[in-house]
């Protein structure tokens, strides 16, 4: 293939300029700002400073706030109560005085009269199952949210505080000064909820058959608000879609439970020999240097025993966790534990996993295999895991994340049996979940206001973990094909990625599916996998234990791999439009031995004659009136170029004129640029993928036209032909024309048979 | 071993609790997270033919049967072929309804398949011209689930509309687009 502007660039250069001349505008025409889809993000972006550079990495003076916890919790279980206190030693970083803290009370989105109950708009379905019905019009709302008990300063002197919705103001008797701590304590209870019903993040699941209770607890105590150089003090409420925002601290966490009870928590477990029976001590010591297979430390039998009674005796579990953004803890007599040791690059690290006798036999098959499988592919692309150690929980219905602990679903019949749905589900979400450990928990993102600096990216990384995991894993996101039916869904129901989850029409594949797919399509088609790789392992280094925003990402993923990303960022996460590149049109022209109708016409408007040219070469459209059966051969039919190449025969040695020459072009309906991706079939049935660079739609946004020489005739061009790009209208893709089957017409072909 | 027990009373309030209560609180997940279908209406005015495809995560539909009744359905894989298709048949028949002109549309069920964790249900009719006006009913695990949320996108072949119907519109009339 040769590019052959040259021919013609004098001529239509300076008669393109004639036109614009003769056809000037009466009226003076409107300006316009810089629309371009290239144009730089510095009026998206914040201004670059010495806390977060341009490079997208922390500045000189980037700073976050440490924030430590020493807790004594004690869990209720016959009325479904936690009771706990807190000493925090809160370490002022910021260059600033801070007058007040704000601490967030995240179960205040349980409270009866919380405004999130009203938050979504509600109207009567004409029809409604009496149950339903019943319950909706006569239940009271659940008695949840923080009782705070007493919030005192280290000497016991009470603190002033104000409570509003989910947050908590603190205030401080002194301003806290630029590197100062500050120590207080706060007492609180609160009553229980069932997660399954209300499809909560924590609470309880009950075994109505043997009247007991599995427990999966978070956001089980106030917690301090993050202050930092974007937000000031994080002072969104919590809503129930946008998540957390944490600071890193330390933890020294002491929870109260009945004695046969089994638990799991964030942190490393301190009294193992206390808390466990002589033989669960022997089976755990075992699990932690067994790498092969999970140790069980309580099997099946064991905790079926316990189904039966319930321990009037309490023990005490100790956790210490350092430098982790929040915890979480699962604890229950019904629970069966397994346990290995898994090498994370230089250390080991513990993968565990905690379930009902439910969860069997999928859990015990898959659980703890599929959180040291996780670890190790994750590790690969951003750190070593860090944190002493992983567990999986099972809870019914739900998938969260908490430090080095998360539920996660996946339950098979009451017989035992289940599907490759559940299955893959199962794995698919311990991935998930074990994979938040990198990104919010360790790469602390502020999900709150950004749903899918966490999400986005986890799902993306989840993607990458499941093809490892076995070949063809049917992953339900990542592949671009799959985020099309969303793309090009109303627009009227899509959001940007740049938006806050709580307004957002579809949080899933707005946070979790299209950004994941997004960065799929940077790593694969964009950048490529090694300069892509880089680039987010770069990332994620950099903002390890810190706290990023887009931007630092944004400007990270550039500033490791020198790939100009604007139009990427601003097509994909700032805007909801689509990808869809088609073909308007392919010509084909033959070396024609006269001037044409067309050449005739351009040279008259210069006042001048076709002999008064150069020599020229005239080119003609096969569809063109003046075409003739003649000039349908490969022969050079012009005297002016035989006479050039017989002139310069020996400059051009080696060289020899392509047979055939063509103009294709191109068409982009939809709004995001990208790269074109053509394979050019040819008739000798051989093929070629071509890619033009994304900076062809910088000056055409509409369509663009590519010149394209070759010795063999082209049969047939495809756009896209790996489906790499998530285009959403395939019926311009294809030249000759294909037809796009939709499911309806390839389900109609399987029916007919 | 399958059995089959009568759900003691405990159970089926359980059961009935969770499937009323609003997803405020959804979970951070890879589970979907929102419940919503999806139905695409073709007229295709060549063929004189409409076609139409529902989609529906299969987890919901599923737990939609088990709801209904005492038996416990597995779809993907099915427990029995005949015994899904037969519901699935009927959920769709009484679920989705198009009125042309003020007439009920016959829409002939075909078929249905898995694609990923959904379902896909296929129905179609003979439609010879594009009617004046058409009614969408629409009442997809409505009374099953409070913020169900069913999109209906309409093509033709000029024009594409979409609406997002739900639990205070599920009936929805409109001019036919031209």
């Amino acid at each position: 293939m040769r590019h052959i502007f040259s021919f013609f660039a004098i001529v239509f250069i300076s008669s393109a300029t004639l036109v614009a001349q003769e056809e000037a505008p009466t009226k003076t025409q409107a300006g316009h700002k810089n629309n371009n889809n290239f144009k730089q993000l510095y009026e998206e972006f914040a201004t670059p400073n010495r806390f977060r550079t341009a490079s997208g990495a922390p500045g000189v003076d980037y700073y976050q706030q440490q924030v430590d916890y020493i807790m004594d919790i004690e869990l209720d279980d016959e009325n479904t109560k936690l009771y706990g206190e807190e000493t925090i030693t809160y370490t002022n970083n910021s260059p600033d005085e801070l007058a007040y803290f704000w601490v967030q009370l995240d179960q205040n989105i349980r409270t009866k009269d919380a405004p999130a109950l009203e938050k979504n708009a509600s109207g009567i379905s004409p029809l409604k199952r009496v149950e339903s019905f019943v319950d909706e019009a006569m239940d009271e709302p659940f008695d949840g949210g923080f009782n705070i008990q007493h919030v005192k300063d280290a000497n016991g002197k009470p603190l002033r505080y104000i409570i509003n919705q989910t947050m908590m103001r603190v205030d401080l008797p002194t301003p806290l000064k630029s590197g100062a701590q500050y120590v207080f304590s706060i007492k609180w209870w609160y009553n229980l909820n069932n997660h399954v019903t209300d499809r909560a993040r924590s609470g309880y699941e009950f075994f109505p058959e043997d009247d007991n209770r599995a427990y999966v607890i978070a956001q089980f105590f106030p917690r301090l608000a993050v202050y930092n150089d974007v937000e000031g003090w994080q002072n969104y409420q919590f809503w129930g879609n946008g998540e957390f925002a944490l600071n890193f601290g330390n933890y020294e966490v002491n929870i109260t439970v009945p004695e046969d009870h089994i638990m799991e928590a964030t942190g490393e477990l301190q009294n193992p020999k206390e808390v466990l029976s002589r033989t669960e001590f022997q089976r755990y010591k075992k699990a932690l240097n067994t790498f092969d297979e999970p140790v069980f430390i309580v099997t099946q039998e064991e905790a079926e025993a316990k189904e039966a009674t319930k321990a009037t005796k309490k023990s005490t579990w100790k956790f210490v966790a350092e430098n982790v953004r929040d915890f979480g803890f699962a604890t229950s007599r019904r629970f069966i534990w397994d346990m290995m040791a898994v090498k994370a690059g230089n250390q080991n690290v513990i993968a565990a996993s905690l379930y009902p006798k439910e969860g069997n036999p999928l859990w015990e098959e898959y659980s703890t295999k599929v959180v040291a499988h996780s670890l190790e592919v994750y590790s690969k692309y951003t750190f070593d895991y860090p944190y002493p150690k992983a567990v999986s929980v099972h809870a019914k219905n739900q998938g969260m994340e908490y430090p080095m602990i998360c539920w996660n679903y996946g339950r098979p019949n009451e017989d035992g049996t289940y599907s490759d749905r559940v299955k893959y589900g199962m794995i698919s979400v311990i991935i998930h979940e074990v994979g938040h450990n990198y990104f919010p928990m360790i790469v602390n993102s502020d999900e709150r206001q950004w749903g899918w600096m966490d999400e986005g990216l986890d799902t993306f990384m989840q993607y990458l973990t499941e093809q490892e995991f076995e070949t063809d894993y049917p992953s339900r996101r990542g592949d671009p094909s799959k985020i099309v039916r969303y793309m090009s869904g109303d627009q009227d129901f899509i959001s940007p990625i740049m938006s806050n989850p709580e307004n957002v029409y579809q949080l899933g594949p707005n946070a979790y599916g299209k950004p994941a797919t997004a960065l799929n399509i940077l790593r694969e088609t964009i950048m490529g996998k090694e300069l892509f790789d880089y680039a987010f392992k770069t990332y994620a280094q950099r903002w390890m234990f810190k706290h990023p925003t887009p931007e630092d990402f944004f400007r990270t993923m550039e500033d490791a791999s020198a790939v100009d990303l604007d139009w990427f960022w601003r097509g994909w996460f700032y805007s909801t439009d689509v990808v869809d590149i088609g073909l308007k049109s392919v010509k084909r022209y033959r070396i024609s031995p006269n001037p044409t109708q067309e050449v005739k016409e351009l040279v008259s408007s210069y006042g001048m004659t076709v002999d008064e040219l150069p020599p020229m070469v005239f080119m003609l459209a096969e569809d063109s009136e003046e075409f003739t059966e003649e000039l349908d051969s490969p022969e050079i039919n012009s005297d002016v170029l035989k006479n050039y190449l017989a002139e310069n025969s020996e400059d051009l040695a080696g060289k020899t004129l392509p047979k055939f020459f063509y103009e294709i072009e191109f068409e982009k309906p939809g709004g995001i640029v990208m790269p074109i991706i053509v394979e050019y079939a040819y008739a000798d049935g051989t093929k070629e993928l071509v890619t033009y660079p994304v900076q062809v739609w910088r000056k055409n946004d509409q369509s663009v036209k590519k010149m394209l020489t070759s010795d063999k005739e082209i049969i047939g061009i495809t756009i896209d032909p790996n489906a790499e790009t998530a285009d959403v209208d395939l019926s311009n893709n294809a030249w000759p024309k294909e037809e796009v089957k939709t499911d309806f017409d390839k389900f109609k072909e399987t029916v007919k048979g | 071993m399958p059995k089959f027990t009568p759900k003691p009373m405990y159970q089926i309030r359980a059961v009935s609790i969770l499937f009323f209560i609003v997803t405020f609180l959804s979970s951070s997940s890879s589970l979907h997270d929102y419940y919503v279908s999806s139905t695409e209406v073709v007229y295709v005015e060549d063929k004189q033919q409409l076609q139409v495809t529902t989609r529906i995560f299969i987890d919901d539909i599923e737990a939609y049967f088990n709801a209904q009744t005492e038996d416990k359905i597995q779809l993907q894989p099915d427990i029995e072929a005949a015994t899904i298709d037969s519901l699935v048949q009927l959920f769709f028949e009484n679920n989705f309804n198009l009125f042309f002109d003020k007439k009920k549309v016959a829409l002939d069920y075909i078929g249905r398949q898995y694609n990923d964790d959904q379902i896909l249900i296929f129905a179609e009719a003979t439609v010879l011209h594009p009617p004046s006006s058409y009614e969408i009913r629409n009442t997809i695990l409505i009374p099953f689930r409070t913020g169900q949320q069913n999109i209906v996108h309409l093509k033709t072949t000029n024009t594409k509309k979409s609406f997002l119907m739900d639990a205070s519109k599920t009936i929805l009339a409109q001019f036919w687009a031209h």
